[in-house]
């Protein structure tokens, strides 16, 4: 009977033990912190403005996708197919399945909602949080002004845009797409609001992060997109007046593009060696001896002048060997196959050459004048013995051809001035249709991805792919 | 357990005081069937304790028994027990007995892992694989022996390699995005099934092959809500419960196994594009395209082919790259000890055993050192302690497989370039002239290292208290150490890291998991007519994970493999992660006359993967069971030994979602080197357990006393799906876990067994089971304007209303153009018809009735023993799914991967003007499509590379010889056995065109998988 007792006790004890509270049952969140107080201070806000960087340079954007593919969209570049890589690209042709599109539209959104956790963070303001929710309002307009590029309908026919999202987790989840022009109205005030909110003297003094005089460089080529040539040439002036850049002259090119980074970059993708794309980046996209599969066409390498230094950055991988088939590679943008070059997104020459863009189209008084000034000094500064005449929209755009090759804005340059994409025939291996691509075409906006379309019935798709 | 427990703590009160005089029981034991002497039979006089086995000849002896009235038992497996009473004086008396063959005893109890319950008296539906099924197949994880024998279980390995994760689905697909694995159970303890390693890009290993499969007593397998009670809030998908050996009282029994054999792949699978032909594809694929060689290459070519032009071919190498990444009879071995004993207070088993497999594709290989300790022991008349300890060792070496890394061998042997020598002249692998760019799987494999290790210890600490009459306390500690090691190591000279001059990468993943039990039960005898037993359970259980993990890169010289030596540390990373599970349980069983019998209970349980809230379920099942048999108005029916009809209903549960998965959270990474913040999950603090309604109707029945079996009818209908709702990507995430959605799973479950002959000297037994299974999704979420959110793949349905989870439903493969060699697609011509074209782009995608899971599936057994040889086989049929070749979009690409990767053999069939019935397109430079010029994505999608899934397989044949004890008495031996096994000796696809084999992960896809393996084996089993 003793031990009945004994053992009921022992159980009763253990009963005890066992009925604990829910603390048991409490998981611990150590790698995650809640999202409603992530956000407390101004380094978790500037913590905030990185995590929007970190997306850009992801290979769905300018980690690669962005600027590789857009090339061979455009009269730049071609895809060979080597390893079965942006061949939809080179032949503007996609289906909803896209992984080029779905990557570039999840990643950008992805970004934007990084940076509406910032821009709406409830924090007591200061200078810091202003700039960097200043910073946060910029890389927001510059992510919608991506998606609008590829997806919108502005080149393709149509008038939708996309859904420009200002909350996160709030409100319909399922948003509709807007008219491209009201896109086009909420990207140039994110950017006046950026500017607005932003001194140039808290720049970090890099290019890595969004900084002052990139969102005015930024807001220079997007005027030129909405046609306001004054205030393209006012914000290019911004940079110009600011003294901080330069062009590089011709003979230091070449290892100011190897440096990684360069004097003339205002706004780049940063890669480091603990963070960089691995196998799939640019350079080996571009480099015969790897992947390989977006080679620069004979007629983006032909419109060079022979001493123009910008020549000296593509070359011939097959020049001097008997089987020479004229195989152009960008190489000497893109130097390291490792990956850890940055991308340059927005650099000093692109300013000059958007103000004389604005300067070319707006076409007042000496305009025109102003523009050749431009490019023959750009042209000069390079190296080249090519000495523009007129100052004439397309003297501006050839110039911007050769400058600004394969680094992902040939495309929506003609598109912009609403040029026909040509069809360049390579006399090799190619996917291209074979045809020019018209401007105002449906095939020139990008499918919204299948993702997308199941999961939001109020998306609407683009003409092409319906 | 309990009730035998009880019972002699009593006989033991009565019997204390008659110690007078002794006398001795002896006889022998026979079968009834064949007069055959048993050997080995147990003889148990309960009330004292006191027991022996029968000798070779069936023969018995109990000596020192006071005098007295004893109740002896006799049993056998695989007999009816038979009992009697004997007197016992001052001499020998003698009891001889006759046993009968009992058809259902094999499975006399049901093991549910809270306990045994007799199989008359059990109102669930399990099925079950003895010890004898087990050790029959020389398998190096559990999972694999379980594949076809059970109806209702699906068992496919993710890939061929040597310890891979076995993927077991009963009864369906019970969800769409939480986990549809069932919860396995060893020695009464739920415990982590799947991988604990973290690469996906190399072989998976499993942690259940860190358990030998010659420690386990017994594998059963629940399925409905009355069996599935125990563990009802994670029991939605079925629970697999495992028994380890424990000691047993008698003489000390040592048994040695060693079996050695041999590994080659089951069926030969898709061959690969010879050089002539290769070459030969090429030219016309330019010339398709270009119109001649000069269009491809210039105006000024003058070679004689397009190989010649590229200058990657000497016109005599052929190499087949398969022969070169197969390895033919490639080793098996296994060999254990075990010993197995005790008396009546301490009995004990233990064992050790030593597993070694090489893979079939070179470099890939499995090494197991296992070991076990079992002890119980009576403290006094209430109180039993037993602890079972296992540890083991398990070593894989994998390879790249289950996508397209260019280091895989499987993807090495079709990406390979047959033009391509594999090695140079003097014997090295030939890194230097490849025309391609995958590594020489030779070099990579012989130089790099992709090794996984797991460390596991398993305690189980059990303490029984008999605390008073009928009143019984059970408390429990198990706790299970698991240590996974990955190593990854590229060599500095060529591979995936030559441009880093060689890389490391070292994790290893801790897990900690504990498991504390305690029950409570009561008997309650109210009188003679009806029983009771009641059982309270309370269970905590917490796991810890811990994930550490650094990389580096730049190797100062070959052989150093660890972080140490690189020069270039790239990334480090750990990560902390912990769940807990708490529980109580009630259970009731009624029984009434021993012919009706009822099941109750209730499970309240709390998850910490749901917010604190919406942490707690409750889940139910009541369970029926009417042995008619029992009635007095079926006693005159002789031919009818047993007949039973069961019925169950219950609420289970599944929570088999990711951790956190309902908080919003925000992550951390990097930029520029500094730490950045971005939302990384949307969260959803309404998230609750998902659940399944399951009814079960079945009957259980034994004719003639030669054929037994039962059919069961079950249907199971899940709700509050954990479904992953997809989002607008405008969100900023890709979905959200919600609980919507139901689909059901419904079949017909049929066991039989027959005794065909049975002879003294000629046995023939033939058994089979037989399963349906349908599955459909029925409710989805709804989006803003009412319309369901369905989840598609180009390829399937994934979940749709009306089709089954993961339907495949793709555009549909019309054929060649004979007039032009167009491929063709088929399309709706808009009056209800079909008709065909040639751009996939405005083809029709369409329903191609099946999924991944078969429908009608089970196994064929029969086994012969005539004299003392034996042999048995084993065939497993599966039907009624499909299987889609992932990757034959680059091995079929009618000239898109022309000259960058090898062929399938079967694509040299391809349409000429002179051939035009052929099997491919007209191949054109790279565009497969030829017809609108573009390609992207998954363009290539089509039912072309959807075969039928349906396949024989002879899983087993066993031919065995039991050496006759008189031969042995004299060597010192109980028994020995010499035996060949046979495993997946022959294959049936009935789909010509499925050259892959049919057995393929459970998602259906090929995925570059290593292959199933066929082996042969020889072995020897000796007990002494």
């Amino acid at each position: 009977m003793k031990n009945i007792f004994k053992y009921t006790l022992a159980l009763l004890l253990l009963a005890g033990i066992s009925t604990s509270c829910d603390d048991f049952l409490e998981p611990s969140v150590d790698q995650n912190k809640p999202t409603d107080t992530a956000i407390q201070t101004v380094g978790d806000l500037q913590a905030a403005v990185l995590g929007v960087h970190d997306y850009l340079n992801g290979i769905s954007v300018y980690g690669r996708d962005y600027v590789a593919g857009t090339a061979a969209m455009s009269d730049n570049a071609v895809s060979n197919g080597f390893s079965g890589r942006f061949q939809p690209q080179s032949a503007v042709n996609f289906t909803i399945n896209s992984g080029y599109a779905s990557g570039m539209w999840n990643t950008f959104y992805s970004a934007i909602a990084t940076a509406n956790v910032a821009i709406n963070a409830d924090i007591p303001t200061s200078p810091a949080v202003k700039y960097a929710k200043g910073q946060a309002l910029a890389l927001r307009a510059f992510a919608h002004m991506n998606l609008l590029f590829n997806f919108g309908e502005q080149f393709a026919g149509g008038s939708l845009g996309i859904p420009y999202i200002t909350t996160y987790n709030e409100g319909n989840l399922y948003p509709a797409r807007e008219p491209a022009a009201d896109v086009w109205t909420k990207i140039g005030k994110d950017f006046t609001d950026a500017v607005a909110m932003m001194d140039p003297v808290m720049d970090a003094g890099t290019p890595g992060y969004m900084n002052y005089y990139a969102v005015k460089g930024l807001q220079s080529r997007y005027y030129l997109y909405t046609g306001e040539f004054d205030k393209a040439i006012a914000a290019a002036d911004v940079v110009i007046n600011s003294g901080n850049y330069s062009l590089v002259a011709a003979a230091d090119l070449a290892s100011a593009w190897a440096s990684g980074s360069g004097p003339e970059s205002l706004f780049e993708a940063v890669f480091t060696n603990s963070d960089r794309t691995g196998t799939d980046n640019l350079a080996r996209m571009y480099t015969a001896s790897n992947y390989g599969d977006v080679e620069a066409t004979p007629d983006l390498y032909n419109a060079y002048d022979a001493s123009d230094a910008r020549l000296g950055l593509l070359a011939d991988s097959t020049a001097g060997t008997t089987s020479n088939h004229g195989d152009y590679r960008m190489t000497g943008k893109y130097v390291d196959e490792l990956g850890s070059d940055n991308v340059r997104i927005l650099r000093y020459a692109e300013v000059l050459l958007n103000k004389a863009e604005a300067y070319t189209r707006r076409n007042n008084g000496t305009d025109r004048a102003n523009a050749l000034i431009i490019i023959n000094n750009l042209s000069s500064t390079r190296g080249s013995s090519t000495v523009y005449l007129a100052g004439s929209p397309d003297e501006v755009l050839a110039e911007r051809r050769l400058e600004l090759a394969m680094e992902g804005q040939r495309y929506f340059d003609l598109l912009r001035n609403g040029k026909d994409i040509p069809f360049i025939n390579t006399g090799k291996y190619d996917f291209a249709t074979g045809a020019d691509l018209t401007y105002g075409s449906s095939i020139l906006a990008l499918p919204i991805p299948r993702s997308e379309m199941d999961a939001n019935s109020n998306m609407v798709q683009n003409d092409y792919y319906k | 357990m309990f009730k035998k427990l009880h019972l002699l703590m009593l006989a033991m009160l009565v019997s204390a005081s008659a110690y007078a005089q002794s006398g001795t029981l002896t006889g022998k034991i026979t079968d009834t069937g064949t007069g055959e002497a048993l050997i080995g039979a147990t003889v148990y006089i309960q009330s004292i304790q006191k027991g022996a086995q029968t000798d070779i000849d069936g023969m018995y002896t109990i000596n020192n028994i006071p005098a007295g009235t004893y109740a002896v038992a006799i049993s056998y497996v695989g007999f009816k027990n038979f009992n009697s009473t004997v007197e016992i004086g001052s001499g020998t008396v003698t009891l001889d007995a006759q046993l009968s063959v009992d058809l259902v005893g094999l499975d006399e109890v049901v093991v549910t892992g809270f306990g045994t319950i007799d199989r008359q008296a059990f109102t669930g539906t399990v099925s079950s694989v003895s010890a004898e099924e087990l050790e029959s197949v020389p398998v190096v994880s559990v999972g694999q022996a379980l594949q076809g024998s059970a109806a209702g279980v699906v068992v496919t390995a993710s890939t061929g390699t040597p310890g891979a994760v076995q993927q077991i689905r009963i009864r369906g697909i019970s969800s769409v995005n939480a986990g549809v694995s069932p919860l396995f159970v060893i020695d009464g303890v739920p415990v982590i099934s799947g991988s604990n390693a973290s690469s996906g890009a190399t072989s998976s290993l499993g942690v259940l092959s860190s358990i030998s499969t010659s420690d386990i007593e017994s594998l059963t397998i629940l399925k409905d809500a009355a069996s599935t009670a125990p563990y009802g809030a994670r029991g939605t998908n079925g629970v697999v419960v495992i028994t380890t050996k424990t000691g047993r009282a008698g003489a000390t029994t040592y048994s040695v196994t060693a079996q050695r054999g041999i590994n080659s792949r089951a069926i030969e699978g898709e061959g690969a594009m010879n050089a002539p032909d290769y070459a030969q594809f090429i030219d016309d694929a330019l010339i398709n395209t270009f119109g001649s060689l000069q269009g491809a290459f210039g105006p000024g070519f003058t070679g004689t082919g397009a190989i010649d032009g590229f200058g990657i071919w000497d016109g005599t190498t052929d190499t087949d790259w398969s022969d070169v990444v197969q390895k033919d009879n490639a080793i098996q071995q296994e060999y254990t000890l075990s010993a197995r004993g005790g008396n009546d207070v301490t009995n004990f088993y233990a064992s050790a055993g030593v597993f070694g497999q090489e893979g079939q594709l070179i470099g890939s290989s499995l090494d197991r050192m296992s070991g076990s300790l079992d002890i119980s022991h009576k403290l006094d008349d209430r109180v039993k302690i037993q602890n079972s300890f296992k540890g083991s060792f398990v070593e894989q070496q994998g390879i790249l497989e289950g996508g397209g890394y260019f280091g895989s061998p499987v993807l090495a042997q079709y990406f390979m370039l047959p033009t391509d020598a594999a090695f140079n002249a003097d014997g090295s692998p030939n890194i230097d002239n490849l025309n391609v760019s995958i590594f020489n799987p030779v070099y990579t494999q012989n130089n790099d290292i992709t090794r996984k290790r797991n460390y596991r210890v398993m305690n189980n600490t059990k303490i029984d208290v008999n605390i008073a009459e009928n009143l019984m306390f059970t408390t429990r500690f198990a706790a299970d150490y698991l240590l996974t090691e990955e190593k990854y190591y590229n060599n500095i000279f060529y591979g995936d890291s030559d441009a880093e001059k060689g890389s490391v990468d070292d994790i290893t993943n801790r897990n900690f998991n504990y498991v504390w039990q305690n029950i409570i039960s009561y008997i309650w005898v109210p009188n003679a007519d009806h029983n009771f037993t009641f059982k309270g359970i309370s269970e905590s259980q917490r796991n810890y994970a811990y994930y550490l993990e650094g990389y580096g890169e730049g190797i100062a010289a070959p052989g150093l493999i660890n972080l140490n030596t690189t020069a270039s540390p790239q990334f480090v990373g750990s990560s902390t992660r912990d769940w807990a599970v708490q529980s109580f349980t009630g259970l009731l069983n009624y029984g009434f006359q021993g012919k009706i019998y009822a099941d109750a209970s209730f499970r309240y349980e709390g998850s910490s993967r749901f917010a604190s809230d919406k942490r707690w379920g409750s889940f139910w099942a009541l369970g029926l069971g009417y042995v008619l048999t029992e009635e007095d108005f079926m006693k005159d029916m002789d031919f009818l030994n047993f007949l039973k009809v069961r019925a169950s209903y219950g609420k289970t549960g599944n929570a088999s979602v990711s951790l956190n998965s309902y908080q919003a959270v925000v992550g951390f990474g990097s930029y520029n080197d500094v730490a950045s913040i971005y939302p990384s999950q949307l969260g959803n603090k309404a998230l609750t357990w998902e659940t399944a309604n399951s009814f079960d109707v079945g009957v259980e029945f034994e004719l003639l006393s030669k054929l037994s079996g039962n059919i069961t009818y079950f249907r199971k209908d899940s709700k509050d799906l954990l479904f992953n709702v997809p989002l607008s990507r405008t969100s900023g995430h890709s979905s959200q876990t919600q609980n919507i959605g139901e689909l059901y799973n419904q079949g017909i479950e049929i066991e039989a067994n027959i005794d065909v002959v049975r002879t003294r000297d000629f046995k023939w037994n033939l058994g089979g089971n037989f399963s349906t299974l349908k599955n459909e999704v029925t409710t989805l979420p709804k989006d803003g304007t009412g319309a369901d959110i369905e989840l598609k793949t180009s390829t399937r349905y994934q979940a749709v209303s009306g089709y089954e989870v993961n339907a495949w439903y793709m555009k549909e493969w019309a054929g060649v153009d004979e007039a032009n060699g167009d491929p063709l697609w088929y399309k709706d011509d808009g009056n209800g018809g079909r008709t065909t074209t040639n751009a996939w782009s405005d083809a029709d995608e369409y329903y191609q009735g099946a999924s991944a899971l078969p429908t009608t599936f089970g196994g064929v057994n029969t086994r012969f023993d005539f004299m003392n040889f034996y042999a048995s086989a084993h065939l497993y049929y599966s039907f009624g799914n499909k299987v889609y070749d992932n990757w034959a979009r680059y091995m079929r690409s009618d000239g898109l991967y022309a000259a960058s990767f090898g062929q399938y053999a079967r694509q040299a069939d391809y349409w000429t003007p002179s051939n035009t019935k052929a099997e491919n397109p007209r191949p054109m430079w790279g565009n497969h499509t030829n017809s609108d010029g573009a390609v992207d994505g998954n363009r290539e999608v089509s039912t072309r590379y959807l075969y039928d899934g349906d396949y024989l397989r002879l899983k087993t044949v066993n031919i065995g010889y039991n050496v006759p004890a008189k031969y042995l008495q004299e060597i010192g031996l109980k028994s020995a056995t010499v035996y060949f096994v046979g495993q997946n000796l022959w294959t049936y696809v009935f789909d010509d065109d499925l050259k892959y084999d049919p057995e393929v992960q459970a998602s259906g896809f090929t995925s570059l998988q290593a292959a199933p393996l066929k082996s042969l084996t020889f072995g020897v089993k000796v007990n002494f």
